[in-house]
């Protein structure tokens, strides 16, 4: 039996949105984790897709095939009978490699002055944290990574700028990494040699939400290093630790 | 195979979209306005996920390098096959060599162009529908050439019915759109849920295929929310009280108040509509 009374709406004539309590907390990203897999294995006739955020999960379906009450039947069904999301496989962890030094950290220096710490210490505390997957939008293969230190929350630019793909990013109490060039309001800090994203690859992303990341500081010669690999395919992406 | 000569302002091969990939952050892509896509699919007895020509507001100027049997639906742009002037909804068939080229626009906003057994552009995920970042580009460029599918992209002669489907109008010239009431309409008073559906509103400059600004603000708000997912037809309110109509390029998420959700044949008429038409939304 889950602990979370959730909430089940029509989302036009083809969605429903199914609702935790509006609060970002990992025991709730557990729990949708624990649904999702759900949806993943039960492969429920008539569902085509579904996406997730922080604390709500939408599932498109195909209205000729099923439709809204018998959904939401089948789903409070699964939730009156489901484990508790304690028992489910603990998510992989990632560890994405950043480079924090000129000119891959342009606004690194800013951000230190804005909080007020020396640029090793706020690198410290970036690596030093283990972060999860609350919710992958924005740009394909974009990852909100919620659990940034409380020291480091900083509110976002009032005007987005150019952001080069594989930026690493804080922005509000988040932190992120940019899979392309696009525009972008957080401050980037530094910079990723890997493709996260690449429609030619199945999957074209590997993380999925739930999931927990670790940055690992390189330097600009090891960032080099690794971008040719990451360019020639003899690089993928790793768990931390490994 | 057909020759791009010009591109026209926005031309883009558009199927059906990219399914079972909003996980991970991808738009479904695929037509704007899916009724007249459909529309001209069906005219050529093609499979309704046949990847078809999207021509925005300026048309494409387009050489057939083999003979084909074509048909243009939805948006009115003065369409010509050499000097000689074509209808929408109607099939013809073309000879290799021909021009296809579009004038004054005339009724609409997009204009899809289908041939028979549909162009094939390479299939990315899934699906043939150009979203820049997943295929190489998100429209047509100059002197790209595309091939069709069916080695005879040919109706056989006769078997091509005379006959054509009469445009919509009420389609193209209908102001207040269905809709659904989106997860956050309650959220708001009942004099401001009024003012959000009697109010008529104007599309802004700011309309692509990720989203329809419009330009009239209602009232600020201050109702902030968790960033939740969002689909194409979700109508977002800015804090600033700007509505925000998202179309099929728009991303998967959004932090807005979702105060109404459109039904496709409502968000295929919003894809009709040009910077200055008039729009209002009237609950389902």
């Amino acid at each position: 039996m889950s602990a979370y009374q959730l909430t089940y709406q029509a989302y036009g004539a083809g969605a429903v949105l199914v609702g935790w309590p509006a609060k970002i907390a990992p025991e709730i990203l557990d729990d949708i984790r624990c649904f999702i897999s759900f949806l993943k294995e039960a492969s429920v006739p008539g569902i085509l897709e579904w996406n997730s955020s922080y604390c709500s999960v939408l599932i498109v379906f195909n209205p000729m095939k099923t439709n809204y009450q018998a959904l939401i039947t089948l789903l409070k069904t699964y939730r009156s009978v489901s484990q508790d999301s304690s028992e489910i496989v603990p998510p992989p962890c990632w560890e994405i490699p950043v480079c924090y030094e000129p000119p891959y950290a342009i606004d690194l220096p800013d951000v230190a002055k804005e909080i007020g710490m020396d640029i090793q210490s706020l690198i410290s505390l970036h690596t030093g944290t283990e972060y999860r997957v609350y919710g992958i939008g924005f740009l394909p293969g974009f990852l909100y990574l919620g659990g940034l230190p409380t020291s480091l929350h900083l509110p976002r630019k009032t005007m987005p700028i150019a952001v080069p793909k594989g930026a690493v990013a804080i922005g509000g109490q988040q932190t992120g990494v940019y899979p392309k060039d696009a525009p972008g309001g957080w401050h980037v800090i530094g910079q990723t040699p890997l493709t996260l994203f690449n429609s030619k690859e199945s999957p074209p992303c590997q993380v999925a939400v739930g999931d927990a990341v670790r940055f690992r500081e390189i330097d600009s010669q090891q960032y080099k290093t690794l971008h040719k690999q990451v360019e020639q395919g003899a690089y993928p992406l790793k768990k931390y630790g490994q | 195979m057909i020759q791009v000569l010009h591109p026209g302002l926005y031309t883009s091969i558009q199927d059906l979209g990219r399914l079972g990939y909003r996980h991970i952050g991808v738009p479904t892509s695929g037509p704007m306005d899916t009724v007249s896509a459909e529309l001209a699919n069906a005219l050529l007895n093609n499979d309704p996920n046949d990847a078809l020509m999207e021509i925005t507001m300026l048309g494409p100027r387009l050489h057939f390098l083999e003979a084909a049997t074509m048909v243009l639906t939805g948006a009115e742009m003065s369409a010509r096959i050499n000097d000689k002037v074509l209808l929408t909804n109607k099939p013809y068939t073309v000879a290799s060599g021909d021009i296809l080229s579009f004038g004054r626009l005339r009724q609409g906003m997009r204009c899809y162009l289908a041939v028979k057994g549909g162009f094939s552009a390479h299939k990315v995920m899934g699906s043939r529908s150009m979203y820049a970042g997943i295929t190489e580009s998100g429209r047509l460029k100059a002197h790209e050439v595309i091939s069709f599918v069916s080695s005879n992209a040919l109706i056989e002669p006769g078997s091509v019915g005379k006959g054509r489907v009469s445009p919509h109008h009420t389609f193209f010239h209908n102001a207040t759109l269905p809709v659904y009431k989106g997860p956050e309409f309650d959220l708001f008073s009942a004099r401001q849920q009024s003012i959000l559906t009697s109010r008529q509103f104007t599309v802004s400059n700011h309309s692509d295929r990720m989203g329809y600004q419009l330009n009239e603000a209602v009232f600020k708000h201050r109702k902030s929310m968790i960033t939740s997912p969002v689909l194409p037809g979700t109508v977002q309110l800015t804090p600033a009280g700007k509505l925000v109509i998202l179309m099929k390029d728009a991303q998967t998420t959004g932090g807005y108040p979702r105060i109404f959700q459109l039904p496709e044949s409502s968000l295929a008429m919003v894809a009709q509509k040009k910077p200055g038409d008039p729009l209002g939304f009237g609950l389902l």
